[in-house]
């Protein structure tokens, strides 16, 4: 079975379409009945009451003394009383007045009421006594406008019941519209909601308080919808994100292993090279261009011993590293004398260093050479523009409030840089990776800050926004002296 | 002559480790295995071992050892490329140069030295060792 | 207009009915007539005194206050006694009787709706005062006809 669904507008202006077109006939019908019975009723009133009256005029008066006087009496029935015709019928006699329609010639008597006779008018025949003989006054009255009074207040009620089925379609359509206007507004936002826009609020402005409820509850459904997709989102893309920081970690060990393999035959390599090449530079008898191409193959494996040297900083060559009770506060401030030096004037630097930050645990010297290599890195990405560095170091609790607080110590390094597209920052740890031009860096620089931090048991976060620049985040632990006794935080 | 035994599993180091001290005035032997060093120090006395840490068959630092409980007398250095690639039956907690070559120092090498290095290093290692002056 | 001129054709035809069927009987010539009882001392009675009589008002005659009996029988003898005897319309008699009820404390008329025993109660009373027509009371010698009141 097929079942016609019509808008909420519609279906209630076909009701009341419906509803009257059934019972406006009714009404117009039984109104008419009505105002016709009404109508009838006054005029056959009126017709009787002024016969009776000119009846007893010539009972008890003198009209039937003289047949002038009959006449008169008979024309002011009919100036007065509406009527067409008035006759008086006495011992054979018709007196008629001429004033009247001459051509009604059979007056009835059995023409009882209103509009009965079909001709359209009404008569009345009186017996009059007087003086002892009987006479007869008949009388007729026209109907016609009696007939057009209920005419025309039949045709204006049909004008006013037309009028008031008009409005009360208006007021349907008006109604309906106001009714289903927020019905539709909620439908528009639950469709959106439907197709997976959650931030969309299902709020109507509605004076109909079962609509307003029901917007409320729709609302109040969606936020606990809301809640749960997001709380499913968050756990998603908290377990995304570890996936994401595992994979990184087994990629960086993957070419930090990789990387020190080639190291180590990289240096064997390059033990024969260096020392065969002094052994032949030592040879007095050596001729210039020869000699100054032999220096140049000794300063060529320098340099790559230098190289060799960096990837193995990278792979966590820093057993070395002598972790102590250190001031970050002395680190920055000697790394920035220091990259003052080398760093240009366009570029500006600020420093934002927290009056009092706790010890941590690291190594003094590469805890510099990490401060060194983050401000030499912002300072490329500035391309040698103009540009702000800013660096800092503050306290801050960084624990997620589940264990208590955990004090940390944040180092930070901005630049205004260019900043870095995603696909850049997920690899900007790992070793020869650069977006810099051959010849103008190694690409170990931030490897080897990802080593240097990893072996104090820090981290590193990167902040990036193309063309508005980047800052690097290294959090360390806080070491708090409880006592006499240093306590690491993350122990 | 004072003599120096040079143990490395790769010819070219072998070779120009000995290229240097032979025109420093040593006599050099060469040995590419650690079992082959211990050996000939059996048979020939040495005043001075080099030694690769990361060897087949023996590493640098079992042979370090063993040289120093059956040789007292004979001078070590260590040296080593470094790496991170786990070496051939030898696995340190850290595995890096520095971690090799400190494993070398505890046990017993007198000098240690990163390969690459440089000539002046290497013969500054070896007189300091051997007692400056002896040609 | 159309309606109306259909409306009246069909009242024409309805009435035209009622006299082919209804009054069958009662042919042209018919009268309807003012009736008292053998018995009563009212020989004559003026229009205005009929009228007054059968809106309740008070009528005496020979001493004797007059009682008006209302023949209902039939919705014809009803329409000629509207017409010609009280001369008001239905409501408007109607009205007119229940305020002097109420007003004045006047009787209201007794009706009959069985001619015969309009008759009898006629004959009962010598005040009562009554209509029937004329072939109802002709040749009943207890009943006195007083006048015509209305004829075909």
């Amino acid at each position: 079975m097929v079942r016609l669904r019509t808008s909420f507008a519609n279906y209630v202006t076909l009701w009341v379409v419906a509803v009257h077109i059934i019972l406006l006939p009714a009404l117009f019908f039984g109104m008419g009945y009505v105002i016709r019975k009404s109508h009838e009723n006054l005029f056959v009133e009126h017709a009787r009451t002024f016969a009776r009256v000119v009846a007893e005029e010539f009972e008890v008066g003198a009209a039937l003394d003289s047949r002038q006087r009959t006449e008169d009496l008979l024309d002011l029935a009919v100036l007065h009383g509406e009527a067409l015709y008035a006759e008086l019928y006495d011992r054979g006699v018709a007196t008629r007045s001429r004033l009247g329609s001459a051509d009604i010639l059979s007056p009835r008597h059995t023409d009882l009421g209103f509009g009965q006779g079909g001709d359209g008018i009404y008569f009345i025949v009186l017996p009059i006594v007087h003086a002892g003989h009987n006479a007869e006054l008949r009388l007729g009255f026209d109907e016609l406008p009696a007939q057009e009074r209920i005419h025309l207040a039949l045709r204006r009620m049909l004008w006013l019941l037309g009028g008031y089925l008009g409005i009360a379609i208006g007021i349907a359509i008006v109604l309906s519209y106001r009714l289903s206007r927020p019905i539709h507004r909620l439908q528009d936002v639950s469709r959106v909601i439907a197709t997976g826009d959650y931030a969309r609020v299902l709020n109507i402005s509605t004076g109909i308080r079962e609509l307003h409820d029901l917007a409320s509850d729709l609302e109040a459904m969606r936020r606990e919808l809301v809640g749960v997709i997001k709380a499913k989102e968050q756990s998603e893309a908290r377990r995304d994100e570890l996936q994401r920081q595992l994979r990184h970690r087994q990629r960086l060990e993957t070419v930090g292993t990789l990387a020190s393999g080639i190291a180590h035959e990289f240096n064997n390599v390059l033990v024969p090279i260096i020392l065969f090449t002094s052994t032949v530079l030592q040879d007095v008898s050596l001729a210039g261009a020869s000699r100054s191409h032999l220096e140049r193959v000794l300063g060529a494996a320098r340099r790559a011993k230098d190289v060799v040297k960096k990837i193995l900083t990278f792979t966590r060559e820093l057993d070395e590293a002598r972790l102590a009770l250190i001031d970050l506060r002395v680190v920055v401030t000697e790394g920035l004398n220091l990259f003052s030096a080398l760093a240009p004037p366009s570029i500006e630097i600020r420093t934002e260093i927290a009056e009092e930050i706790p010890l941590v645990k690291a190594d003094a010297t590469l805890a510099l050479h990490l401060v060194i290599n983050l401000c030499t890195n912002a300072y490329q990405a500035m391309d040698g523009a103009d540009g702000v560095l800013s660096i800092g170091l503050r306290y801050r609790d960084c624990g997620d409030g589940s264990l208590g607080p955990q004090p940390c110590v944040e180092l930070w390094v901005s630049d205004t840089g260019h900043g870095m597209e995603p696909d850049t920052l997920e690899r900007i740890f790992e070793p020869f990776f650069t977006t810099r031009s051959v010849g103008q860096g190694t690409g170990l620089g931030l490897s080897v800050v990802h080593g240097i931090v990893e072996s104090f048991g820090a981290s590193i976060t990167v902040e990036t926004k193309i063309g508005e620049g980047t800052t690097f985040r290294v959090v360390f632990p806080a070491v708090v002296r409880v006592g006499d006794e240093f306590i690491a935080a993350d122990a | 002559m004072r003599k120096i035994l040079i143990v490395d599993d790769e010819l070219d180091v072998r070779d120009s480790v000995k290229c240097v001290l032979n025109l420093a005035g040593y006599e050099v032997l060469t040995c590419d295995n650690a079992t082959d060093a211990l050996e000939l120090l059996g048979r020939t006395p040495m005043d001075l071992v080099i030694t690769d840490i990361i060897m087949p068959k023996m590493n640098g630092v079992q042979a370090i050892q063993a040289i120093r409980s059956e040789f007292p007398l004979v001078r070590i250095v260590a040296i080593s490329g470094g790496g991170n690639f786990g070496a051939v039956g030898y696995q340190p907690a850290a595995i890096a140069t520095n971690a090799y070559l400190k494993s070398a120092e505890e046990a017993g090498a007198h000098v240690v030295l990163t390969k690459p290095f440089e000539v002046a290093d290497l013969l500054q290692a070896v007189e300091t060792l051997l007692g400056v002056g002896h040609a | 207009m159309e309606r109306g001129n259909s409306v009246k054709k069909f009242l024409a035809a309805a009435v035209l009915l009622t006299l082919l069927t209804a009054s069958q009987p009662v042919m042209a010539g018919e009268q309807l007539v003012l009736i008292v009882s053998a018995d009563s001392k009212v020989d004559q009675l003026d229009s205005r005194e009929v009228r007054k009589l059968f809106l309740g008002l008070t009528v005496n005659h020979s001493g004797d206050r007059l009682r008006p009996v209302v023949d209902e029988a039939d919705a014809r003898v009803k329409e000629i006694f509207l017409q010609n005897i009280v001369s008001m319309s239905e409501t408007t008699y109607d009205r007119s009787v229940l305020r002097l009820a109420l007003i004045q404390g006047q009787v209201k008329p007794i009706a009959y709706k069985n001619i015969a025993l309009l008759i009898n109660a006629v004959i009962a009373d010598p005040t009562a005062v009554s209509y029937a027509w004329a072939k109802d009371v002709a040749n009943n010698p207890r009943i006195k006809v007083l006048r015509v009141l209305w004829y075909d």
